[in-house]
């Protein structure tokens, strides 16, 4: 038993790779855009894109499926450029590699355009984008451009202008879970269902982060349930940081502070536990003016401990502070 | 009672025209609004009227439009304020007690803030000399400016939403009621372009709808809504006759009245009997059809694909797939000929006027081979084409090139524009010294075309700001070939505030390109979509190309894109549509601070909050600690005292000094991860506190927000620090004070003023002028330290240190001071050879010292030869200078003051008469002058 587990995790490939869809019909999620792209795999003639979205939401993956479909065959190498953030993506590399590769002749069935797939292209600099611009016009018949990016405010507004824009947004819990059952029994991975919701929960609406969540989970304890799960993920609980901010606002001080004593035990550092809430609280649902109270008081908090006080007295001071700011504070 | 009421209402209604006209001070309104109740009138009959079309010429009707556009604004402007004051009245009578909302500051606001923007720029620019931040500021205020007018529809929709509590039942007047019945009634589903080829305007408070909702259901159906009323429009859609401006109009126009359920009987009617709404759909053809034939050829052009989807409406609609082709709809459809650009055709004369030009200004006069050129102030070599992505610039420029017959050899930011570039224009094949193959292919081109067709031949040097770190020197370059070239140069650029093109805009003829409006984009958007069978109505592109905000490019992108799953798009899944993928423009810091101070503040996300703080981390804290005083926070509600306001304000400070002390932390420990804490502190909280209206706390002031005054005064204060530098360096070398800076600015300056300008205030001219230069001269003040003395001395609410002093007494100073200039040669060459602070004592005792070396050698001689008395005269002065033996030194002064007298032959007052104090100042007068002499005399032995 154990030296055949041995011998097939040797073997194992990231399952993130392993079952990324090769179609674009395959793809979880953000089914209007997917949608769309279905139809420019059919009816070729793809316009420029800019896929943007937050991680693991399938921008990578829908450029490379469409790719794949419209140029499957023998011209594909040939007619697919792809560089992402490994790449050097300077300007010199726009006016050298990017524009050469443009100009090439490359024969296409009618409606197939060769395709330049800018993975992460937001770090690109500026002036790279800028010498990319008048590149995607000149050579618009025979050549298309995709860009993928987590912000699109950071791509030049003239390339904008020349893509449109598709969007993708956070997968659902539902969307995951089909697609994580999918994975389960593939791989024969015992579970229980609350497993399954804390890898969810841990995802927080990204794909590959909960793919590799449940391979962690596995490789380390070869079941997966809640203790398991949460045991690989190295962030604060984000449930439990709620249940904290939720003591306070209640006035269970007591209660507060041993959530904040489990964390600091768990060997959570300062910085983390001080990052968690202050999302925490800025996502919470409570007053206006008692949500800036506290952000502020954590943000005050945050800069103790960048000068170095970092201790466990240093954070349930902290706490104080919210539990008094919660009964003084006053909407005007 | 009701005389009381009516008196008040006078009373308010003054009120209300004051602060109407602060904000348009600058346009004085020629009637004022007089504002009456009238009892609910009665509504207008139901039968339509359709006003009858005017033939006009294209160009009238573009002018006709542009006039309408300006005043429709004003007219929107006083209409709604009109409104409000009779929503008002009403208000008045049943209930004091009732609080509405708050709508007509923020419009005040909102359009003073519009017109504002020009002089926000120009305020920009003056300070860009200041501070290289503030070049940043401009360019981003510059981006700001362009999107200025879509800003005006959102601000009046806005206002819509507006709350706030209300001052009390005589201050309600002006304010926007709630629907009575909001939300009670059901909205009708219609038929899609029910109402198309209708117009539309919203007058008052209607039954249910709120006015967005009213505007959103009639462009739904494919009708137009309007601001104001005109002769093309068909209905004024109100629900009560309250007299104002646009009722007014709509009466005199035989504009038809039409009630909210009317118009909720028109959208059902369409759609459950079809016969009905054919007959309604001919009549509709009926008008178009009527008016296409009285218009001009091209505009009957235009109305034709109108009245021809009608019948494609009433047949099935097609579902055949389209055959795509391989082309972008950007390439498939661009403009063939200058006529076909949309917008821009004045610029596009211009350029065209001085392309023709060039060859004739520039080429042949004088010799050709030597080219000699010549320099018309008012022609110039390079024109440069500005103006947001999207709108037709390269396309102008390559199509005018073509129609004159010009090649074009294009150069853009994919291409290596560093110094190599000049050989190009230049003609030498410098291309081995290239690195960039493309260059050589570019240049190979460029050296044909220039020999076969040297005078046909076009540089269109595209996106020049775009030139970055690896074109270095590249615009220098430029702007050099711009000078020597003998073919014209395009320059084409999105911001030509930026930095990298101050120096060539002094080259360049400057055309601004301009956004196209929302019409001229959807006429051509509606051509497009006829030729790719996709059906969509003038309403839904008018509203997509509102969406691009003017980039053409984008419009045809999205419809694009759109089309590979629609066949026909509406009005909703345009909107639809952009909610979820709006084009991310550059927010000025201006409309980040709009936002977080506007009156929806309290409705955005923190997210959403931290993004708008973040789009300029450093110049949005400053704009909010500018602007954070003037706005009335709508958290206070009713607060007659102020002191609700005023404990959030000081709350909203404390926030802003918290700010500076996290900014600290991150700029001087480099702890980047507090930003988001920084952003709250100084930016989210303070505009949390206080987000409502703004008003204007000094006369004169104007209602939007200032740019950060901060980095003025930090500019100011760096000056005045060096003036008082050069001003301690005088006062050093004067050997009378040895004082630091900060002694000589708190504890000398004021007396220092004092006993320069009281003399001549108080005494007579000879006397006082005598008095100040001899002041000057004992503490080595020039006549710029004098100014720098007064200017340190002024303080707001001060007197000027200058007033009261005669022109005449402050000429005969300078006069005087000049004169005495001569025998002031020896210390000013002194101060002249002065390195630094520092070094001063050391030299100034070397001075010292060297001569008195020289006179104790010939102190050895006879004391009977006339200079060697002159040289013991020194030596007493140092002895003087140790301070040993007062009543010797005064004793030798006397003595010196009596052979002075002795040898110079001169009469003066004799010096038994004075005083001993007067004897010291005028024994110490004579030995400086004496002691001058002996130098000169070292000199010349020297």
């Amino acid at each position: 038993m154990t030296s055949s587990s041995s011998s097939s995790n040797a073997y194992d490939v990231p399952w993130v790779e392993k079952y990324r869809p090769s179609k674009v019909a395959d793809i979880v999620g953000n089914e209007d855009a997917v949608s769309r792209l279905q139809v420019i795999a059919r009816d070729g003639n793809m316009p420029n894109l800019i896929l943007s979205g937050p991680p693991g939401t399938g921008k990578t993956t829908s450029i490379l499926a469409l790719a794949h479909e419209l140029l499957g065959g023998p011209n594909c190498k040939e007619a697919v450029l792809e560089l992402n953030a490994s790449d050097d993506r300077g300007i010199d590399v726009v006016r050298n590699k990017i524009k050469m590769f443009a100009q090439k002749k490359v024969t296409l069935t009618p409606g197939r355009h060769k395709i330049v797939i800018l993975d992460e292209a937001d770090s690109m600099t500026t002036g790279a984008q800028q010498a990319l611009r008048r590149t995607m016009e000149i050579y618009s018949n025979t050549t298309r451009f995709a860009l993928a990016c987590n912000t699109s405010a950071k791509i030049i507004e003239p390339i904008q202008s020349r893509c449109a824009i598709v969007r993708f947004s956070r997968l659902s819990d539902q969307e995951i879970l089909g697609r994580l059952m999918v994975v389960v029994q593939a791989e024969k991975v015992p579970y229980v269902p609350e497993g399954l919701e804390a890898i969810i929960f841990t995802a927080d609406g990204d794909m590959r982060q909960a793919l590799n969540n449940l391979q962690a989970t596995y490789s380390g304890f070869q079941f997966v349930n809640q203790a398991n799960v949460f045991k690989v993920c190295d962030q604060p609980h984000p449930l439990h940081v709620k249940n904290m901010v939720c003591n306070v606002i209640e006035g269970n001080f007591d209660e507060a502070c041993s959530g904040l004593k489990q964390l600091y035990d768990l060997g959570y550092s300062p910085t983390d536990i001080i990052t968690t809430l202050f999302r925490i609280i800025k996502n919470y649902d409570m007053a206006e003016y008692l949500k800036l109270e506290f952000m502020k008081e954590t943000g005050f908090a945050h800069m103790r401990i960048c000068d170095g006080v970092g201790s466990y007295l240093q954070l349930c001071g902290l706490l104080a502070k919210l539990s008094l700011v919660r009964e003084t504070a006053k909407a005007v | 009672m009701s005389d009381i009421r009516k008196w008040f209402m006078k009373t308010h209604d003054k009120g209300n025209n004051a602060a109407s006209s602060k904000p348009s001070s600058d346009k004085p309104q020629s009637e004022k609004t007089v504002a009456f109740a009238v009892a609910g009138g009665q509504e207008s009959s139901g039968r339509r009227i359709t006003s009858k079309y005017f033939n006009s010429n294209k160009q009238k009707g573009k002018d006709e439009k542009e006039k309408q556009e300006l005043p429709a604004k004003r007219k929107n402007a006083k209409d709604s304020e009109e409104i409000h004051e009779d929503d008002g009245d009403d208000s008045v009578l049943p209930t004091n007690k009732k609080k509405l909302a708050d709508t007509t500051p923020t419009k005040k606001l909102k359009s003073g803030s519009g017109r504002g923007i020009p002089k926000k720029s120009a305020v920009l620019e003056e300070s860009d000399e200041d501070d290289d931040k503030d070049a940043v500021s401009a360019a981003k205020s510059a981006g700001r400016g362009g999107g200025g007018g879509g800003r005006g529809a959102p601000g009046r929709s806005t206002g819509g939403r507006g709350r706030g509590g209300g001052r009390g039942g005589f201050m309600n007047f002006g304010e926007r009621k709630d629907p009575p019945h909001k939300g009670e009634k059901e909205v009708p589903e219609g038929a899609p372009d029910c109402l198309a080829g209708l117009t539309f305007v919203i007058s008052g408070t209607l039954d249910s709808l709120e006015r967005e909702e009213a505007e959103d259901l009639i462009k739904r159906h494919g009708g137009r809504v309007t601001g104001s009323v005109s002769k093309k429009t068909n209905y004024l859609l109100c629900d009560e006759d309250i007299g104002g401006r646009k009722s007014e109009k709509a009466k005199e126009l035989g504009t038809s009245f039409l009630t909210e359920d009317g118009l909720f009987d028109m959208i059902r009617a369409s759609k459950p009997a079809k016969a009905s709404s054919q007959e309604d759909k001919k009549l509709v053809n009926k008008a178009v059809a009527v008016a296409s034939q009285s218009k001009v050829s091209p505009k009957s052009q235009v109305k034709v694909p109108l009245s021809s989807r009608s019948p494609s409406k009433q047949a099935k609609p097609k579902t055949a797939t389209t055959v795509q082709s391989s082309s972008m709809w950007t390439e498939k459809y661009r403009p063939k000929d200058p006529k076909d650009i949309i917008g821009n055709q004045s610029l596009v004369l211009q350029l065209r006027n001085w392309l023709k030009a060039w060859n004739e200004h520039f080429l042949d006069t004088g010799n050709k081979k030597q080219g000699k050129k010549q320099n018309d102030s008012g022609l110039k070599k390079a024109v440069l084409l500005s103006g947001t992505p999207g709108i037709g610039k390269t396309t102008s420029a390559k199509l005018v090139c073509q129609e004159l017959g010009f090649q074009a050899i294009e150069v853009n930011a994919s291409d290596s524009r560093g110094k190599a570039d000049s050989k190009i224009e230049k003609g030498i094949s410098g291309s081995k010294t290239n690195s960039v193959k493309e260059l050589v292919t570019n240049e190979a081109i460029g050296v044909n075309m220039e020999r076969s067709k040297h005078y046909k031949s076009v540089l269109i040097m595209d996106e020049v700001d775009g030139m970055s770190a690896g074109d270095r020197g590249g615009v220098a370059d430029l702007i050099a070939s711009i000078k020597i070239s003998k073919i014209p140069i395009i320059c084409i650029c999105n911001d030509r505030y930026s930095q990298k093109l101050k120096s060539l805009v002094n080259y360049c003829l400057l055309l601004s390109f301009r956004k196209p409006t929302k019409q001229q984009m959807a006429k051509r958007l509606m051509d497009v979509s006829k030729a790719e069978r996709l059906q969509v109505n003038e309403i839904a592109l008018e509203e997509l190309a509102e969406r691009v905000n003017g980039d053409m490019r984008m419009a045809l992108n999205q419809l694009q894109y759109m089309s590979l799953s629609m066949s026909v798009i509406n009005y909703d899944d345009i909107r639809q549509r952009f909610l979820t993928n709006a084009k991310d423009e550059d927010i000025s810091p201006f409309t980040a601070v709009d936002k977080l101070f506007g009156f929806n503040a309290g409705k955005l996300k923190m997210d959403e909050r931290i993004n708008l703080s973040m789009s300029d981390p450093d110049l949005v804290p400053l704009i909010i600690q500018e602007n954070y005083i003037n706005y009335r926070p709508s958290l206070a509600g009713k607060d007659d005292s102020g002191i609700k306001r005023m404990n959030l304000i000081a709350r909203a400070a404390e926030s802003i000094a918290d700010g500076d002390i996290v900014n600290v932390q991150i700029r001087r420990y480099r702890q980047w991860q507090l930003s988001q804490t920084s952003s709250l502190a100084t930016s989210i909280i303070p505009a949390s506190l206080l987000h409502g209206q703004r008003e204007i706390l000094e006369q004169g002031e104007r209602n939007f927000n200032r740019f950060g005054g901060w980095l003025g005064k930090n500019s100011t204060m760096g000056k005045n620090l060096r003036l008082l530098d050069d001003l301690h360096v005088h006062i050093l070398a004067s050997r009378e004070s040895s004082s630091g800076r900060d002694t000589i600015r708190m504890e000398y300056l004021t007396l220092l003023l004092k006993e320069m300008t009281e003399p001549l205030r108080t005494l007579p001219k000879a006397e006082a002028v005598q008095q100040v230069v001899e002041l000057m001269n004992t503490y080595s003040i020039s006549q710029e330290d004098f100014d720098t003395i007064v200017e340190l001395s002024k303080f707001k609410g001060h007197p000027n240190p200058l007033d009261g002093i005669q022109p005449a007494v402050k000429s005969a100073l300078t006069k005087a001071y000049k004169e005495q200039s001569s025998s002031r040669v020896v210390r000013v060459a002194d101060l002249i050879t002065l390195p630094g602070v520092k070094k001063v004592p050391k030299k100034r005792i070397a001075a010292i010292l060297e001569p008195a070396g020289e006179e104790v050698e010939k102190g050895e001689g006879d004391t009977l030869d006339e200079s060697e008395e002159e040289n013991s005269s020194d030596n007493e002065e140092l002895e003087g200078t140790k301070g040993e033996k007062l009543q010797s030194e005064l004793q030798s002064y006397n003595s010196k003051a009596t052979q002075i007298q002795l040898e110079l032959k001169g009469t003066g007052n004799s010096s038994s008469k004075k005083t001993s104090g007067g004897r010291g100042k005028g024994a110490s007068a004579s030995g400086k002058k004496v002691a001058q002499a002996p130098k000169t005399t070292a000199k010349r032995k020297w």
